[in-house]
């Protein structure tokens, strides 16, 4: 098995670095790991098609049933519309924080009720399209919505691609940053 | 017509003083030699005429006593037929000491107007310096203070001379630096050369920064004798240190924004494309799953190339002056 969280507490707030290379296996690994654990789990991609995701998690045994998206990429690569897709929903852009927020408030509220963790991949692809500011903000009205909903919550990072002082901002809104790197040179 | 100065009036009393001991010496010369008959004695009374010329006018006084000598030479040798020795004695006496006191009087004013002249020379570095400057007392008391000082802060230097530095219109805003000032003096007193940095609020009432230092000026067995406090106004050096470092605070704010949104980002799309790479040989990813993932990578990139443009547009706009050329180049 690959790379788990360590003694992953319930509702609590995980940022997790990983390198650049590494960053689409930490996903499924990741989501691999929350789904054992009973959870439903709402994947915010801005990095990949949520097409591509689900057929990599159904390659990897995960039970895709219990994985909703909001996908931030699929409609704006095609330019147009995609066809829907079921639990999934799709915003504009990368960069269209508002539409984001909107689908990701509505995506919690279907999932109220049930055990859910967010998992929001990635922070630095979203860097792309809107700055550091803007990034802090709205990581921080999403933490807030969980922490309100007593969900659990994942945001995957590149490590070594953020500047030391959004990351200690990014710190103050988890309960505990990984450096999933640190941990494999320490085992080795 | 050029005013009548006080110089003038100096000049017109030395000549009704002069004038008035000529006519007594031609008095007496009249009185005590032609009707009296005493040829001795009084012509004492002449050198007082001659060495009061002689000092008021140098040597130009000879015309005086060669004047006065040829009377008494005159009076004595035509009229009383008396030896010619005797008066011809006492009126070379009357030349060559006018000549004497005259050359010594020549000296005096020389270097008196050289004394004059350096005095008027430090006067005017102490003045019309932009450093404010002053003298001390080794006890605090301030007993000189330049224009530039007193114009700064559009005081009187009745208002400020003999009072103690540290109650002076430049400290009196700031307990703290008076009782810094204070101690200053204190260890200047003791020969220590002081120096910090203080504000001075200035006569609109802006305070001023400025680099104080105080020193003392001793005398040949070493103690000091005076202190003399000086002030460079460092105002307009602190504003534009300020400047430079808010400067270098924005653009490492930029950098950093950079150095996120730039080179990770980069790495990321690097990554998405090898991702891709290896999907397509591995067989592993169909045709309309690879299109718009690769559309996005393709987006990314157009982002991230507005986001290098951006970036240089805001530098290029803090930067100032810059050839058009580089301009065009940089944002577009």
């Amino acid at each position: 098995m690959g790379y788990t969280i360590p003694d992953m507490k319930d509702h609590a707030l995980y940022l997790i670095m990983a390198s650049a290379a590494d960053i689409r296996n930490k996903n499924i690994e990741l989501i691999k790991t929350i789904v054992v654990r009973d959870y439903y789990v709402l994947v915010i991609t801005t990095n990949q098609l949520c097409d591509i995701l689900k057929k990599n998690y159904e390659q990897n045994g995960v039970p895709i049933d219990r994985i909703y998206f909001v996908d931030a990429v699929t409609k704006y690569a095609m330019g147009h519309d995609p066809l829907p897709l079921k639990n999934c929903r799709f915003v504009s852009n990368p960069g269209n924080l508002t539409d984001l927020g909107i689908a990701v408030t509505e995506t919690l509220k279907e999932l109220q009720g049930k055990k859910v963790c967010l998992l929001l991949d990635c922070v630095n692809s979203m860097l792309i399209y809107i700055s550091s500011q803007n990034i802090t903000k709205f990581i921080h009205f999403v933490t807030n919505k969980l922490r309100l909903l007593n969900f659990a919550g994942i945001f995957l990072a590149v490590e070594k691609g953020l500047d030391p002082d959004v990351l200690v901002q990014l710190t103050t809104f988890v309960d505990e940053v990984i450096d999933t790197d640190k941990i494999a040179q320490n085992n080795t | 017509m050029e005013p009548f100065t006080a110089r003038d009036m100096d000049e017109n009393k030395k000549i009704v003083t002069l004038s008035i001991l000529t006519v007594l010496c031609v008095f007496l010369e009249i009185i005590m030699h032609i009707y009296l008959g005493v040829s001795i004695g009084y012509t004492h009374f002449f050198y007082v005429l001659l060495v009061l010329a002689a000092i008021w006018y140098q040597r130009k006084a000879v015309i005086i006593a060669v004047c006065l000598a040829a009377t008494h030479l005159g009076i004595g040798y035509f009229m009383f037929n008396e030896s010619l020795w005797a008066p011809l004695l006492r009126s070379a006496m009357f030349v060559i000491v006018t000549i004497l006191v005259g050359i010594l009087s020549e000296e005096h004013k020389k270097a008196e107007g050289a004394l004059q002249e350096s005095e008027k020379k430090v006067r005017a570095l102490f003045d019309q310096t932009f450093q404010f400057i002053g003298m001390m007392t080794v006890d605090g008391t301030l007993i000189e203070a330049n224009k530039s000082a007193l114009k700064f802060s559009g005081v009187k230097e009745s208002d400020v001379l003999g009072k103690p530095f540290w109650e002076t219109p430049w400290w009196s805003h700031s307990p703290e630096l008076q009782e810094r000032l204070r101690a200053a003096v204190k260890n200047a007193a003791k020969g220590e050369f002081v120096r910090f940095e203080a504000t001075h609020p200035a006569a609109d009432g802006t305070l001023h920064s400025v680099d104080f230092s105080l020193k003392a000026v001793v005398d040949e067995a070493g103690n000091a004798v005076f202190l003399i406090p000086e002030g460079r106004d460092i105002t307009d050096l602190k504003r534009a240190e300020a400047a430079l470092r808010e400067s270098n605070e924005r653009y490492l704010v930029y950098i950093k924004e950079a150095a996120m949104r730039l080179k990770t980002p980069v790495e990321v799309v690097r990554q998405n494309i090898a991702n891709l790479v290896e999907d397509i040989k591995a067989g592993e990813i169909e045709r309309e799953r690879l299109v718009p993932q690769l559309q996005f990578q393709v987006k990314n990139m157009d982002q991230i190339r507005q986001n290098i443009l951006d970036l240089n547009k805001t530098i290029v706009d803090g930067f100032g002056e810059i050839p058009p050329a580089s301009k065009k180049f940089l944002t577009e």
